[in-house]
């Protein structure tokens, strides 16, 4: 029997609870991504600049498309308040209570879902897929085939699902990047408070319908490598050929060598327990010279006389990304950008998150 | 006419204080319930640190706490050699801000290595390792985690000197094997802990810190899963309560953070 007054994740605390710290790097402006994002979004969000020297997180953050096809644009943002508010993401669980408003949420609607998700006349079948979604998030344990099943019971067809559990995962990603940088809450939360925001809200609900019908779903031709499989599991949605952008332009920047990223996915899908990532990860990392013996040590003890200085730091670093504890994830980021580069930083938070974010999703591989 | 204005004048007012009372009436119930759930999101926001958040949600949800499990898990025990004697030459209060300053300094070092504190027992503590969350490195985050209580308990002793107090002695004891892990009791005081043989197990090796002079001692179950390059020492068995067999445990000295991992095993002369 649920009690009238249970809060949304019966812990998960309210915007105004969540402690904004001071942003771990200085900001850093490129014109020409600056004119991109601009190009895209309108404007310039506050955060921006201090993920800028970076330029492939950056065009994570702001560039990669999010709409979906299988799933209503409400309930996609209503995934990446869930998720927000459940990891405590101060940065992202304040945009997305505004996107919830630009897509025709009243205040007070907002306010109730923040506080109590369950009772506030949501359908069934859309709170399956909002349990659904935390579980991805939270991976303890992850969701099995029945939460699919149900799924599936209550009419989300396959690209339904795959969409609920990308969105999901890589609300996570944004969660984590937002979380270890500490970035400032975005001027943008206030403009629904202003009086003429009813009168702006019907053009940009309309400009984010049409964006998710026109995003392109076309995948490259030529799509092959380790993580194709994962890939396609998303065809048909514009999310799969954004997936596919982010994976290869995040294991092609040389700011971090390529083992120390394939290190801290080894490590992020151990500790999750996953059984697809981690004997992919695993096989990828002996093909990048690392011994059976050398990978044996990391797995069992964390450790490993193969591990170059930067690896052996990036193992503990890896780790702490998995739960969240923002607290300890800030104070780990704070720590290596004492000992490394603005990039490097960046980088290293920008893997883990990601390596977050595809070992969730690869549930789609395990039941789907 | 008159008559049907009035009639409909008079029910109007009737309508409005009526509608009136309604409203405060619906304003006072709803205060009623905000402060109702901000006093039940208070306890559940102190329960969550008696047990994890997914448990809570369940208890809330079911009414009871239903879910419990047979897992894996490393418990580490922890307790203070004499305090019992300590604290009769202690005002009760002192004693009260020291074993609550230990706590604070010895709980901090196992949540910092993934240990879920699960309940103070008098001057003991009971610490697990892989519940309620699965930890592939359960032991040796319970074995980094004692040696990390033995340096903040040597900072400790140094406050309490300061203060003019007697130092502290530590014994831990850790064991890994099977438990059943829930949230045990009544929903007036009920804690998410683990029961079996095995939490029994490291409470005894616990006790054979005292026989054997060592602060640390693990059971081989947990020195054959560790990180070789702990540097721990072999015990002579040891008869402890319940069990029928003499237990092996090992003392643990330290960790090589620049080994290479060579077992390094002494056997104690």
């Amino acid at each position: 029997m649920r009690s009238a007054v249970t809060r949304n994740a019966a812990t998960a605390p309210l915007l105004e609870e969540i402690e904004i710290a001071e942003p771990v790097l200085s900001p850093h402006e490129d014109k020409e991504l600056a004119a991109k994002i601009r190009k895209k979004i309108g404007s310039l969000p506050t955060s921006a600049p201090y993920l800028m020297r970076l330029p492939w997180l950056a065009r994570a953050l702001f560039l990669l498309e999010t709409s979906t096809r299988g799933i209503p644009v409400e309930l996609g943002e209503l995934v990446k308040l869930v998720v927000s508010q459940d990891n405590s993401c101060r940065y992202c669980y304040g945009m997305q209570r505004f996107m919830l408003r630009a897509v025709g949420y009243g205040q007070a609607r907002v306010r109730e879902l923040e506080r109590d998700l369950y009772m506030t006349g949501m359908d069934t079948r859309e709170r399956l897929a909002l349990d659904f979604a935390r579980k991805i998030s939270r991976a303890n344990p992850r969701p099995g085939e029945g939460e699919i099943e149900a799924l599936h019971r209550a009419g989300y067809d396959d690209l339904a699902v795959a969409e609920l559990a990308y969105v999901a995962a890589f609300t996570c990603f944004m969660n984590r990047v937002a979380t270890a940088f500490s970035l400032p809450p975005e001027s943008i939360e206030q403009l629904s408070e202003r009086w003429f925001f009813p009168l702006l809200r019907p053009l940009m609900r309309m400009k984010m319908r049409a964006g998710a019908r026109s995003a392109p779903t076309a995948l490259p031709a030529d799509l092959d490598g380790p993580w194709a499989e994962l890939i396609l599991k998303l065809e048909g949605s514009p999310c799969a050929p954004a997936l596919a952008q982010l994976i290869d332009d995040a294991l092609a920047s040389d700011v971090l060598p390529r083992r120390a990223k394939l290190v801290v996915f080894a490590v992020v899908a151990r500790t999750i327990g996953c059984m697809r990532m981690g004997p992919l990860v695993e096989g990828m990392l002996l093909d990048e010279g690392l011994t059976r013996e050398g990978l044996a040590g990391i797995l069992a003890h964390l450790s490993s006389p193969e591990l170059t200085p930067l690896e052996a730091e990036l193992v503990p670093f890896a780790r702490e990304t998995v739960r969240y504890r923002y607290d300890a994830i800030q104070s780990r980021t704070r720590e290596f950008a004492r000992g490394h580069t603005p990039e490097e930083t960046l980088e290293a938070i920008g893997i883990a998150a990601l390596a977050n974010a595809l070992t969730r999703l690869s549930i789609l591989l395990e039941h789907c | 006419m008159v008559l049907w204005l009035v009639a409909f004048a008079a029910l109007s007012v009737v309508l409005a204080i009526l509608l009136h009372v309604t409203q405060r009436k619906v304003a006072l119930a709803e205060r009623r319930l905000q402060n109702a759930a901000a006093g039940l999101e208070h306890l559940q926001g102190s329960f969550e640190r008696f047990a994890p958040r997914e448990v809570v949600e369940r208890i809330i949800e079911d009414g009871q706490a239903t879910d419990a499990d047979k897992r894996e898990v490393t418990v580490l025990f922890a307790d203070i050699k004499g305090f019992t004697t300590m604290t009769e030459a202690l005002d009760p209060a002192v004693v009260v801000q020291v074993l609550n300053g230990y706590f604070a300094a010895m709980s901090r070092v196992l949540v910092a290595n993934n240990g879920h504190v699960s309940k103070f027992i008098g001057d003991g503590i009971l610490a697990l390792f892989g519940a309620p969350l699965p930890n592939p490195w359960q032991t040796n985050d319970a074995v980094r985690a004692a040696l990390g209580m033995r340096d903040a308990l040597a900072g400790y002793n140094r406050k309490l000197v300061a203060r003019g107090l007697a130092t502290i002695e530590m014994g831990v004891g850790i064991h890994r094997g099977l438990v059943v892990s829930g949230v045990i009791g009544t929903m007036e005081l009920m804690e998410y802990t683990a029961i079996g043989a095995t939490v029994n197990l490291a409470s005894r090796v616990e006790g054979l810190t005292r026989r054997h002079d060592v602060d640390i001692l693990i059971t081989q179950e947990v020195r054959s899963t560790i990180d070789p390059r702990f540097r721990v020492t072999e015990m002579p068995p040891g008869r402890v309560k319940g069990v029928a067999m003499p237990v092996v445990t090992y003392g643990v000295e330290g960790l090589d953070e620049n080994g290479a991992g060579t077992s390094s095993v002494e056997a104690n002369p």
